[in-house]
């Protein structure tokens, strides 16, 4: 068990923390209707904005004839890209910088591009669009990775994006590309529209002379859409009202949780802008704006009104997790232990102004959790006019699968069960040369195994009473998760009851939940009895790194807690100390208090009563054991957890996860029969978060291997399934049950032993891994009947050729 | 307490409700005419003035909704949808858009008794029809144990699509008191989750339907 | 939307002489027309909205005799929940049934479903931004673009054009269409009854021969060994909300004469002769079915990316079969 020298760090009755069904402090808000998101709010007297998007895949505007749109009844403005206001607006700081906030290229279809319509209603927006007279200058585009790694074809962005300083931007290099050394030996940064990167840790030579054979696979990730739910939106207005701040303020809803970012676009300071918005919408690792939630503060002040601005749900699909084609070899000995790992990675940059983190960055990556340190990995980056891909960590477990593949293709070669193969390879729990075991590693398969009753068998065996083929999967993650952030905690007694100041926003993932159990364990009261004081102005947020960044700010709860605890026991002695009470200028004798003579460390706070430890008969009520407000702050980090690595390779939570699946070879069917997932979360908090993150996992996995397709058209290079018809999210008739094990092993650094859990579940491969058991046919996600049916039929072909 | 907490109790929540519903206009505060800003006393007034003065002009429509068990009287563009009319002539944001095109279900309100989405009707054919929203829902006795078992039980993450599920639930359990798991799941089949909140439907929906029969059987032998 | 007029027409009458002029429109359940009006896919965009939700009693299923009559405005969930469909076409109730999504089927309506326009993502793309033959355009896009949901039959031949050239193969995804076409329905609309057999067509914006103005009344549905004894199997990708990828209708009558339908196959319901043959007169066997199965894609001619459609309906035809023979 973990003991990470912090107040309570062992404790080990819980009254609050982990209790089941406690309300969400906004579910009731939600469920009724009246929590309003972004789309939502609509303001007296305000105008509406659309901005023109891009039919094309890249396309430059030479010139907009707006008289006709201007002539329009209701049509009140149109805003084009030379307009010098937009000179007022700087850039988002989460999605790197850009020339100007508005350009007249746009690099994917469906991107703003080139004007702004303002009018009295979306309708008349709309008409004033089409009634815009522009000359388009099309310029080649790439949708088709292949046709990007061609030399010859021109290159689709300019200079000035790659020196954008876009976030994360690596540097680039063509060492041992061999590719890049065959096509460019002068070694220029970057040719075309493709670019290098290779990372070689350990001796590779060394790893390949060690291995008795070698493995070589493919493993294809293709686009989904990362799809929210509701309509990015925002409303504009400004007032001289000078409401909290002298100076002109600025009221913004639906940039949710972006209030510091929009003052610091408008170059105000962060108490001049008003967002009292709470609701976020399922925004999952999806942190940057929109357009539609950043301009309307420019355009309200252009119109003196303010104003609205939409997208619709086409407009919603813009941010794509991106394709990527990996080429792995690995060198593997006899026993199935992996020696060497080389891996060619061509991947999708999509359109100027994505995160590079999603493309280049490798560390959080199935082969660090191996003990084979050999590892050179290239990767092939090619500029494409897809998608824009801000900054999204569903990129992380999205690389993961890369040796879930790798380690169930030894276990298939060798007739070895992949349990076994994924236990000789894993690394202990300091670094890769750390050969001790992983905490609960071997816990989480063996309770794995007892949920799905597991029996592993080799590709193509087994068949079903139905005439079905089975398959199975196994793969196991360590999570790399986000308890390395700083975060800050407020707590304040006033009049008698504890708050919590927050500012939101509210993401779903009932992190202030758990915090609120937390401090209320801590300070012996109850969930309820903590007043959530929801604030935009709060410096607290439960934002950072989503519902595992909720584990690392538990323990700085927990502290401030205690601190806050400390200093009311303090003052619950002075109180005592009190001999008179005051009405006004009447002075009456006051009874002495029970706790009178006692020290704060003789005083306890439990069930509502701050008491005497020795003598809990004597006491005084929670609610007045002071007069004083006190208030207790906390930051930093949450300690060393008791078994990580460095930063990006924190092997500090632990899953397994499994699924069997039915496969129809006559009609490309698949079923998922059982989904079991074990995790170890350290101490569980609030148990229905737990459970749903593990169910939203599971599914958005499910419909990414199974569904989901972001389809463009490949002589237009335009969406072709950009609505939510023909972009499938799996419904309630096609997710079955997740069985799951959780055990508490009180491992991590969150407050008492707590390490989360989050999107080390999500993965790319998993059911996949379990359709190739089947069939023992590889088919690319998403595994749609249609792609079964080819992959058999390419394999039948292949049979066909070698007999 | 700032005014930017939301309602944390059912109590709460549905007094915000009541006020969106009490401040629903249940007639249009001006008649006026769109193009040319003329005012007038009737919508046949502004009708008679569209058909002299602009007659290549698509004049607006009016329609009485029953909404929430109020009689709105609506000048409104014939192209509106429902949703569009509930939220910006009505003020009621409860029906959400997600999708846009009946697939998502966000958006279902109950019309007539029968569940539909709201943003595949237009308002111009919803004429004298009874619509409830999820705010009228939220005030009526019978179905507070429905949302405390949504609430207790998680059925929500970010909170967009549930109002769309719990209307949804409504309408199942008027027409099925006692469903079963697999009758829940198919009726909730045309509401899209992303955050897979799924199996909390039916975990508390069941839960809903036990309390509420349990507390019928308490009524008849209170009675 | 953009702007339109409305009328909630009270009769026949006034919502044919309505729809005769251009740019008007009918609108039922909305399913289907109100999702390609936001999407904005029309040429010229409708001035007009005909409701004929408020014409009376367009919305009966009676049984008359041996005909059961299903009327235009029924919705889907009626359809599927009504005793009288259960018992003498109990098909039609599954496909009623398993159209879109649960609460969607409580306002679209059956003649929405059979006459609703084509799902291609072409012709479906917002703003009209493929023009193309289904539209009055030159060319059918899916043919060299992503063609992995269209036709399998080949392209649809325009009903008022005989330039084939031009031709669609966009597919008819409605899932009562192969139903009716199985169980030899009639269609009485507001001008003639038109058989089964030539209701679906391929038309510019249109699925059916409907002439301009001239509006669906009635579904009749001849109650007989046929309409009891048949199967409807729809493929799609979810088990709700999805529009079917393929459907296969089997069904058969005393003297083992059989249909066999697919759906979402070619650009109308395409009625597999070769596969009927091949069982005609004959019980199911195993072997049989397989190669009535075979015999149902004889003739296909799969685009790039849609060969796995037949082995679908290879598949599936040879079940139905195998399980129409096991009733």
């Amino acid at each position: 068990m973990a003991d990470l020298a912090g107040a309570n760090g062992n404790r080990e009755n819980f009254r609050v923390v982990g209790k089941p069904n406690l309300p969400g402090l906004t579910s009731y808000a939600m469920a009724t209707g009246v929590a309003k998101f972004g789309s939502d709010f609509t303001v007296p007297d305000m105008l509406f904005a659309k901005i023109l998007r891009s039919p094309y895949a890249h396309a430059r505007v030479l010139s907009i004839d707006s008289a006709v749109a201007l002539a329009i009844p209701g049509v009140t403005d149109v805003v084009k890209w030379d307009d010098p206001i937009f000179s007022e607006v700087g850039n988002d700081p989460m999605a790197g910088t850009k020339p100007s906030f508005l350009l007249n290229e746009a690099h994917k279809e469906g991107q703003e591009v080139g004007a702004i319509v303002i009018a009295e209603s979306e309708a008349l927006c709309e008409e004033g669009l089409r009634a815009l007279k522009i000359e388009w200058e099309e310029l080649p585009f790439i949708v088709d990775i292949e046709k990007g790694l061609d030399p010859d074809f021109p290159a689709i962005r300019g200079q000035e994006y790659d020196e954008s300083g876009t976030y994360g931007a690596p540097t680039i290099t063509k060492e041992g590309h061999p590719w890049m050394v065959q096509h460019y030996p002068e070694d220029p940064r970057k040719v075309g529209n493709v670019s290098w990167s290779t990372k070689s840790d350990g001796d590779v030579a060394k790893g390949w002379s060690e291995a008795d054979f070698v493995l070589e696979y493919d493993v294809n990730v293709h686009d989904v859409v990362s799809l929210l739910p509701n309509p990015q939106a925002s409303v504009a207005w400004w007032s001289e009202q000078n409401m909290y701040k002298h100076g002109e303020t600025l009221r913004i809803e639906g940039a949710v949780g972006r209030r510091g970012m929009i003052a610091q676009m408008y170059g105000l300071p962060a108490d001049n802008v008003i967002q009292e918005g709470l609701f976020q919408g399922g925004k999952y690792c999806d942190w940057g704006l929109r357009m539609s939630q950043e301009i309307t503060p420019l355009l309200s002040k252009k119109a003196g009104k303010p104003v609205r601005c939409c997208n619709t749900r086409e407009e919603n699909f813009d941010m794509c997790v991106n394709e990527r084609h990996a080429h792995i070899r690995l060198g593997v000995k006899k026993n199935g232990l992996i020696t060497a790992v080389e891996d060619s990675t061509v991947i999708d940059h999509g359109a100027p102004n994505s995160s590079e983190m999603t493309t280049y960055d490798r560390d959080w990556n199935g082969y660090y959790s191996l003990k084979c340190e050999n590892i050179i990995q290239r990767y092939t980056i090619v500029d494409s006019n897809r998608s824009f891909m801000y900054t999204c960590g569903q990129f992380v477990p999205y690389s993961w699968d890369m040796i879930t593949v790798g380690l169930y293709l030894i276990s298939e070669k060798l007739g070895i069960d992949p349990t076994e193969i994924a236990r000789l390879n894993l690394h202990g729990p300091d670094s890769q040369k750390d050969t001790r075991p992983v905490p609960s590693f071997e816990a989480c398969l063996e309770e794995g195994k007892k949920l799905m009753d597991w029996q592993w068998h080799k590709a193509g065996t087994k068949r079903l009473p139905d005439g079905r083929l089975h398959g199975a999967a196994f793969r196991y993650q360590m999570c790399p998760r986000h308890a390395f952030l700083q975060y800050f905690t407020k707590l304040e007694y006033r009049d008698g009851v504890v708050h919590l100041p927050t500012q939101g926003p509210i993401a779903g993932w009932f992190g202030t939940e758990c915090f609120t159990m937390i401090a209320a364990e801590e300070l012996g009261l109850n969930y309820e009895d903590i007043c959530v004081d929801y604030d935009y102005r709060a410096q607290h947020t439960d934002e950072a790194g989503g519902s595992d960044g909720v584990t690392g700010h538990g323990w700085i709860v927990k502290e401030c807690a205690n601190i806050l605890k400390k200093k009311i026991l303090d003052a619950a002695v002075r109180e005592a100390e009190i001999e008179i009470t005051r009405f006004g200028p009447v002075e009456m004798p006051k009874p002495p208090s029970p706790i009178k003579g006692y020290t704060a460390d003789e005083l306890d706070i439990a069930d509502g009563k701050v008491f005497v430890k020795s003598d809990p008969s004597r006491f005084v009520p929670f609610s007045s054991a002071t007069s004083e407000t006190i208030t207790a702050e906390y930051g930093g980090n949450s300690p060393k957890a008791a078994w990580s690595t460095e930063f990006g390779r924190k092997l500090d939570t632990m899953n397994t996860s499994w699924c069997e699946v039915a496969v129809d070879e006559e009609t490309g069917e698949v079923e998922i029969l059982k989904y079991g997932v074990v995790i170890d979360p350290g101490k569980v908090i609030r148990r229905t978060s737990l459970e749903s993150q593990i169910d939203q996992v599971v599914y958005f996995s499910q419909g990414a291997q199974l569904l989901e397709e972001y389809i463009l058209d490949p002589e237009t290079g335009v969406k072709l399934n950009a609505n939510m018809i023909d972009y499938r999210k799996p419904t309630t008739l096609d997710v079955p049950v997740v069985d799951k094990g959780v055990l508490e092993t009180r491992a991590g650094n969150g407050a008492y032993g707590a390490s989360g859990i989050a999107h080390n579940l999500a993965n790319s491969h998993m059911i996949v891994t379990a359709i190739h058991n089947a069939i023992g046919v590889w088919v690319d996600p998403p595994a749609t009947p249609d792609r079964v049916i080819k992959a058999l039929a390419n394999a039948a072909a292949e049979k066909g050729v070698q007999k | 307490m700032n005014n930017t907490t939301p309602p944390t109790s059912l109590q709460a929540a549905s007094e915000q409700a009541a006020a969106k519903i009490a401040a629903m206009p249940v007639r249009p505060k001006v008649i006026s005419c769109p193009i040319c800003g003329l005012r007038f006393i009737s919508y046949d007034d502004l009708n008679g003035h569209y058909i002299s003065e602009h007659p290549d002009s698509i004049p607006p429509i009016a329609v009485t909704l029953n909404v929430n068990g109020k009689n709105c009287d609506l000048i409104i563009e014939p192209q509106l949808t429902l949703k569009q009319v509930l939220q910006f002539h009505l003020g009621l944001t409860g029906a959400k858009e997600m999708c846009d095109r009946g697939a998502c279900g966000s958006c279902t309100v109950i019309i007539n008794s029968k569940p539909a989405l709201s943003c595949n009707i237009l308002a111009a054919e919803c004429d004298g029809k009874i619509i409830e929203t999820v705010e009228g829902i939220a005030l009526i006795p019978k179905w507070k144990p429905l949302i405390d078992a949504y609430c207790k039980w998680d059925a929500m993450q970010c909170g967009y699509c549930t109002p769309g599920f719990l209307v949804a639930a409504k309408a199942l359990l008027e027409r099925n008191p006692s469903p079963t798991v697999e009758e829940i799941n198919k009726a909730l089949s045309g509401n899209i989750c992303i955050c897979g909140t799924y199996p909390r439907h039916a975990q508390a929906i069941t839960e809903a339907v036990e309390f509420m029969a349990m507390e019928y059987a308490n009524a008849v032998e209170r009675s | 939307m953009r702007a339109f007029n409305h009328i909630n027409a009270k009769s026949l009458d006034e919502a044919t002489a309505l729809l005769k002029k251009d740019g008007s429109v009918a609108i039922a359940g909305g399913g289907d027309l109100l999702g390609a009006l936001k999407d904005d896919i029309f040429p010229d965009y409708p001035k007009l909205v005909v409701n004929i939700k408020s014409i009376p009693e367009l919305d009966n299923i009676v049984l008359d005799g041996n005909i059961l009559k299903i009327g235009t405005l029924v919705t889907l969930a009626d359809a599927a929940r009504n005793p009288l469909v259960i018992e003498s076409a109990k098909a039609v109730s599954d496909a009623a049934g398993a159209a879109s999504s649960p609460t969607l089927r409580e306002t679209t309506t059956i003649g929405g479903n059979v006459c609703q326009l084509p799902r291609c993502w072409y012709f479906r793309k917002l703003g009209n931004r493929f023009n193309c033959a289904r539209k009055g355009g030159e060319r059918c896009f899916a043919i060299s673009g992503d063609n992995r949901y269209h036709s399998v039959f080949g392209t649809g031949v325009f009903k008022t054009d005989s330039n084939t050239n031009r031709g669609c193969i966009a597919v008819n995804q409605s899932d009562l269409a192969p139903i009716l076409a199985a169980m030899g329905a009639e269609f009485v609309t507001t001008e003639r009854t038109i058989k089964a057999a030539d209701f679906f067509g391929v038309g510019v914006l249109s699925a059916t021969v409907l002439n301009m103005g001239e509006l669906l009344i009635e579904i009749r549905i001849p109650v007989s060994e046929v309409s009891k004894n048949c199967r409807y199997k729809r493929f799609a990708f979810r088990k709700s909300i999805d529009f079917p990828v393929l459907s296969v209708t089997v069904a058969v009558d005393a003297d083992k004469s059989y249909r066999v339908v697919i759906g979402g196959a070619a650009p109308t319901p395409y009625i597999a002769v070769k596969a009927e043959e091949v069982v005609k007169g004959k019980n199911i066997t195993d072997e049989l079915a397989q190669e009535a199965g075979i015999a149902a894609i004889n003739g296909a001619k799969p685009y790039k990316e849609n060969e796995y459609k037949l082995q679908i309906i290879k598949t599936l035809v040879k079940r139905e079969l195998i399980a129409l023979g096991s009733n």
